[in-house]
């Protein structure tokens, strides 16, 4: 019948639909490092060789391939991104080196310093010949940025600041690019200014500075600099993190980055903010670049262990009926349970992540307020959810693989321990979540003070009116397959879940915080606000996911994004179904009709996982997997072992 | 101008949904269900228009196109398991289901029902009360199920409500032990066979049966007509009987049989029987006993046309009074606001009236399908009278009621969309469909006419048929006619039967004297046809006035009964307004008519205030309605394009 017709989709059209607009770059890149063995990195291999290696990388991306990502940092973060995604295809490692080189400390130096910094570091930062590092995280504080101890003191008497480590906890930790290549660090120390009163300093919070950490031609770590090691890290072992501490060490007052907050002369201090906070949080801001590519880079390491999990599952067979051909694995149920809800969520992902960066850069661009705001909040709440994703679905990936998911020379095990870290990167995850469950209350607060509500949140207006009231006791029972397909369905519920949850943790808040006070209400309710959190999230992904859906051209790639949407929205909605049958927002015989259409669509799904996995299109030079070769099926996995 | 929903200004002044109860009388939950079924699927056409959503097909379609998308839409509602027990279970319960789940696909499309009405109620019914225990086991369960599609080959190029002279022939071979169906002449093509043009592999064929040059009158056989490929079968040809000015999501075919070869267990053989070896056997001797005992299954139909009349009166009624709620035309004090069209008396006329008698004749609707569910032998034939007459004067009134619906409306009634107009092109045929409706009145009043000689012969008290006032002495109307004794349920009953008593008695005196001039008793009835007319609409509108009295009557004292009251007075009071035999035979004075006339007037301003929850009680879905009843402004705005 009709109903189990497979699509027959147009893979060009779903190709060039889900092709990035700086395509070329990337196959650029991918063309460089493919026609170099050298540069590859093999499956095993120490940690001094790795961090070797992936210095080469860079160098030979910069100096010889002539691709020069540091120019687009602030121009085009787009094209930037897409570089940085397909440097991070080649090796993970080296995504985040060139991120630390270009992002961490390129990108502060361009950001928060002003002319007479981009005039001297700019050219020396592009070519590599001024390698730095970005020396925020503390041992002793990570996310807590204002907790910060490292001091700046201001000497008038030879215009210099003198940096310490006062203690332990202060020393510089994680520091990519500290341990063996870094010559500069961005150092963020607390400004300490003398005074003529009684007590003598003043402490103007948290500013940054170039602090040179190494010598440029002998290399040697210079005076009152120390520099330990980190040691051998779960993943990431191409990173050189290292250890830093300061004792009194002496730099030019030019070497304050000095866009929010300046020193002259004679000790004075002048900013265009007025308070501590004010400027820490426009510092913070201008670092949100980093997480934005950290969402955007998760998706592509999902892509990447989806199309290896996916291919491997559609070559492999394992059992079938008497006397039949062996059945291909991705054709049992459990198996299209595990991957073809990832494949749905890699699609949605990547539409949210690909607005997320172009807000992004719209925001560089016109420096909007408003849309600071937005995607200060949306590339917290991206970056947190992704990247939690993606962590947990590269072990479905590796086991989805059976024991070949076990050999190294698949991936997933460096795969899964490099994204490890992306998890508490640029702001732990957690952190993160909860700064917008904090911004989703607060709009909350102002819904009800005649507040205005940007634009990814507007929804929340509508809802408040719309959604809790009591759910439709007609529509509580549809079940039929068009409506539960209906994206207009789909986003109401994921609305209705978002603000159900809203008000409700904002009641439990408030009878709280009489008996433990605001901070003790807030660790009582953490779970339901980490809950809130995501279902906001996800309604976000939601929506750009059905836009998307609706503005591609081609009906048949159409008809199969439309599936996969449809398979994302209802897989959450059945894995959420508790909160929607409490308030009977669903009746049981919906529910049973939602899980039965789930695990319908991912059979169709199925049908078509091969055109959705090579939309993707990651050469088999960059997968790089053996078992997701597609011709010559396990011959390289063969020859890897020595046949 | 601002559109105002009726609902800001209207208020309820009775419980709706106890009214709905009474009007849907049995299965809501499974109407509900059913419209959910149909809402949730993109099947059924829904369309945003001024902010909310309407399903109802896209009638613009080709005939083509609306043919596959009807069966698109059964093959949808069949793996709902709409239609699970609709042959395979008995019982009353079941039965009402049936109707009730029916009634409610009429609602979106007059196509969808009358398919699922020749395949079910035709075809299926055929095989259920013609047929005996193998063909139920062969054939019951497939149609159920769709995996047989039936049609009902009955009305032929030259003989439609005349079943009797249908002129297809079968005879029987003895040697190969089967029967031959043949087409004689051009005549007999079997016409307006539904689902036959494109999706029906099986025939119920209705035919004179021909044994041993012995004509042994109408028989039932079961034809193959297409393969499972849906290739016509040797032998039998078929052909399109083309665009219809209705129902063009039903596929009307013509047949004709060239000796088609049937095997000789398809004789649907519950009332006569063909042996091996050619021997005919029936436990009917009488050729015309035997005609009327293959008839009697086909009342079935009857009752679901009269109901389905009913349920599309409702519809065209909800959509035009809700729009003279919200629509205005005219001031009638200078300066003052325009006033809405119900507020006019002469709209009040065009419409409440109807109102009311839909109200009257969905009760008598609810009765006859408890009395058709509950059937015996001893009651089948008061159902085949009572039957006839309903569907004749419901669907005549259906028409009526939507032509009013359809201009009162005005320029939007044009609209398909806004349905009131593009209904009655659909339920047109249901005045000629399983019996022209002037033919079945004759039928009705042969009858009564038949049932009171009999008790007058054998002087025996009336009984049946709702004749038992007869049995008493003839009422006496008083000469003034008061407004309460106008609304006086003891009147309206006595006026009813005192009129069907006269026109009785005068119909069999004319007949008999006529009679005694050596005429025969058929070319009587021919001459006296207006009489007869007239006899069997009282007869029938006096059944229905008797359903609205027992359902009031159940009623504890409330405004729910305070207003079916109302409702009842003025379905009473309309129908003798509207008879004109009553002053022409002198049961009212012309004083009495003008008292009536004003009457029905006082009548519209009371129920002036209900009207919004008369029709709320309908229970159909907004959905269904459509754009005009609810924010035609926004409906017609350029932000809805």
């Amino acid at each position: 019948s009709a109903r189990s017709k497979k699509l027959d989709v147009n893979g060009e059209a779903l190709s060039l639909y889900m092709r990035g607009k700086h395509i070329d770059i990337q196959e650029k890149i991918f063309d460089f490092f493919n026609s170099r063995p050298d540069l590859q990195t093999p499956i095993e291999i120490s940690k001094d060789d790795h961090r070797e290696l992936c210095m080469n990388q860079l160098i030979g991306l910069v100096r010889e391939a002539g691709v020069r990502p540091f120019r687009y940092v602030a121009d085009d973060p787009e094209k930037y991104f897409a570089i940085m995604e397909a440097v991070g295809s080649v090796d993970m490692s080296l995504g985040i080196k060139m991120g630390v080189q270009y992002s961490l400390w390129g990108g502060s130096v361009i950001n928060l310093g002003t002319k007479k910094h981009r005039d001297k570091y700019f050219d020396g930062i592009d070519n590599l010949d001024y390698t730095g590092c970005f020396a925020m995280t503390e041992l002793h504080h990570g996310s807590n940025v204002q907790g910060l101890q490292t001091t700046a003191t201001f000497d008038p008497l030879k215009d210099e600041f003198v940096i310490d480590t006062p203690n332990d906890g202060a020393i510089k930790w994680w520091i990519g690019n500290a341990a063996v290549h870094g010559k500069f660090a961005t150092v963020f120390a607390r400004l300490i200014l003398p005074t003529h009163d009684s007590k003598g300093v003043s402490d103007m919070g948290v500013h940054a500075f170039i602090v040179p950490i190494r010598d440029m031609k002998t290399h040697q770590t210079l005076p009152g600099v120390e520099i330990q090691d980190c040691g051998h890290k779960v993943g990431l072992n191409g990173v050189d993190n290292g250890a830093l501490r300061f004792r009194s060490v002496r730099i030019p007052r030019d070497n304050l980055l000095n866009r929010f907050g300046d020193v002259s002369r004679d000790g004075t201090y002048t900013s265009s903010l007025p308070t501590i906070n004010k400027r820490f949080g426009a510092t913070l801001g201008e670092l949100v670049g980093g997480r934005v590519g950290l969402a955007y880079a998760s998706v592509g390491v999902l892509k990447i262990s989806a199309t290896i999990a996916i291919r491997y599952s559609l070559l492999r067979q394992q059992f079938g009926p008497p006397k039949q051909p062996e059945v291909s694995i991705l054709d049992y149920q459990s198996q299209q349970h595990k991957l073809m809800p990832m494949l749905a969520s890699t699609y949605a992902y990547h539409f949210a992540t690909v607005y997320l960066v172009e807000k992004y850069s719209e925001m560089k661009k016109t420096h909007d307020e408003q849309l600071v705001a937005d995607v200060h909040a949306l590339s917290a709440g991206l970056k947190s959810y992704v990247t939690s994703y993606t962590a947990k679905a590269l072990s479905v990936c590796r086991e989805a693989c059976g024991g070949h998911g076990y050999a190294a020379v698949n991936r997933f095990g460096s795969l899964r321990n490099d994204h490890d870290i992306f998890q508490t990167f640029e702001g732990d995850n957690t952190v993160l979540l909860q700064q917008v469950a904090a911004d989703l209350l607060k709009r909350y607060k102002e819904k009800f003070q005649g507040g205005t509500l940007t634009v990814t949140w507007s929804y929340l207006r509508e809802s408040m009116n719309t959604y809790l009231s009591q759910p439709n006791p007609v529509t509580a029972r549809w079940e039929g397959e068009d409506h539960l397909r209906d994206p207009k369905f789909q986003l109401d519920a994921f609305r209705y879940r978002t603000s159900r949850l809203l008000q409700n943790v904002a009641a439990r808040l408030q009878k709280h915080s009489k008996t433990l006070g605001g901070f003790g209400a807030w660790n009582r309710c953490l779970n339901h606000l980490l809950t809130l959190a995501e279902s906001h999230i996800e309604t976000v992904i939601l929506a750009k996911f059905i836009e998307a859906v609706k503005n591609c051209p081609d009906p048949s790639a159409k008809a199969a994004l439309k599936l996969a949407c449809d398979l994302y929205a209802l897989d959450r909605i059945w894995k959420d179904i508790g909160t929607y049958r409490n308030v009977d927002y669903v009746a049981p015989n919906k529910a049973k009709a939602i899980h039965k259409l789930t695990e319908y669509l991912s059979f169709q799904v199925r049908n078509v996982a091969k055109e959705l996995v090579d939309a993707f299109e990651l050469p088999d030079h960059v997968t790089r997997a053996p078992i997701a070769m597609q011709s010559d099926a396990y011959s390289q996995y063969t020859q890897v072992v020595g046949f | 101008f601002q559109y105002s929903p009726p609902e800001l200004n209207e208020s309820y002044g009775f419980e709706v949904k106890e009214m709905r109860k009474l009007l849907d009388g049995h299965n809501l939950e499974e109407r509900d269900w059913l419209y959910g079924l149909m809402m949730q699927s993109n099947l059924f056409n829904p369309k945003q228009r001024g902010g909310q959503i309407f399903v109802s097909p896209d009638y613009n379609q080709t005939m083509e196109q609306q043919r596959q998308i009807s069966m698109k839409r059964i093959f949808y509602l069949l793996e709902k398991g709409v239609f699970q027990g609709w042959l395979t279970e008995t019982g009353p319960e079941a039965e009402l289901k049936k109707f009730a789940l029916y009634e409610v696909c009429g609602i979106y499309d007059y196509s969808l029902s009358a398919k699922l009405g020749v395949h079910f109620l035709l075809w299926g019914n055929a095989v259920k009360f013609f047929g005996t225990k193998r063909h139920h086991e062969k054939w019951l369960k497939d149609t159920e199920d769709y995996v047989v599609k039936g049609c009902f080959a009955m009305t032929e190029l030259g003989h439609g409500t005349n079943v009797r002279g249908i002129e297809t022939v079968t005879t029987y071979d003895p040697t190969t032990e089967e029967f031959v169906i043949n087409t004689p002449c051009e005549s007999a093509q079997k016409y307006w066979i539904g689902e036959a043009a494109n999706h029906a592999n099986h025939a119920i064929v209705i035919s004179q049966l021909s044994m041993n040059g012995t004509n042994q009158g109408i028989h039932v056989f079961i034809a193959q007509i297409r393969d499972h490929d849906g290739n016509t079968c040797p032998n039998v040809r078929i052909a399109d009987c083309g665009h219809k000015i209705g129902l063009n999501g039903v596929d009307n075919g013509r047949i004709w049989f060239d000796n088609l070869r049937i095997p000789r267990e398809n004789l649907l053989n519950s009332v006569a029987d063909v042996l091996a070896d050619g021997k005919y056997v029936s436990s009917i001797k009488d050729p015309d006993q035997r005609f009327g005992a293959f008839l009697a299954p086909l009342t079935s139909g009857r009752v679901t046309i009269a109901s389905s009349a009913i349920y599309s009166a409702k519809l065209g009624l909800a959509v035009a009074i809700r729009y003279s709620l919200s629509r205005r035309a005219f001031s009638v004090a200078a300066n003052g606001p325009e006033v809405l069209l119900l507020d006019y008396p002469s709209h009040q006329r065009r419409l409440l009236p109807l109102l009311a008698k839909t109200y009257a004749m969905s009760f008598a609707v609810n009765d006859l399908k408890m009395i058709y569910v509950k059937r015996t032998p001893e009651t089948n034939k008061a159902i085949h009278v009572v039957s006839s007459g309903f569907k004749a004067v419901l669907t005549w009134h259906n028409m009526r009621t939507l032509q009013e619906c359809r201009e009162a409306v005005g320029g939007q009634g044009l609209k398909t969309e806004n349905r009131v107009g593009h209904l009655k092109g659909e339920y047109d045929v249901q005045t000629t469909f399983e019996g022209d409706n002037n033919v079945l009145m004759q039928l009705v009043s042969k009858a009564l006419f038949a049932e009171y000689v009999s008790c007058k012969k054998r002087n025996k008290p009336f009984k049946g048929l709702g004749l038992e006032h007869m049995n008493s002495p003839r009422p006496v109307l008083p000469t003034q006619l008061t407004s309460s004794t106008l609304r006086c349920s003891q009147f309206q009953k006595s006026v009813f039967c005192l009129r069907e008593r006269d026109l009785l008695e005068r119909f069999t005196s004319e007949v008999a004297e006529l009679q005694g001039r050596g005429e025969s008793r058929e070319f009587l009835f021919l001459l006296n046809h207006q009489l007869s007319e007239d006899l069997s609409k009282a007869f029938t509108e006096k059944a229905i006035l008797q359903t609205v009295l027992d359902a009031e009557a159940k009623l504890p004292p409330g405004s729910v009964k305070d207003v079916l009251g109302l409702v009842r007075s003025m379905y009473a009071l309309i129908s003798l307004e509207e008879d004109p035999s009553l002053l022409r035979y002198g049961h009212l004075s012309r004083d009495n008519v003008g008292d009536v006339r004003k009457e029905v007037s006082k009548l519209c301003g009371e129920l002036r205030p209900h009207a919004l929850a008369l029709v709320a009680s309908f229970g159909i879905p907004d959905a269904f309605l459509s754009p005009i009843a609810f924010n035609w402004v926004e409906a017609n705005a350029w932000s809805s394009l």
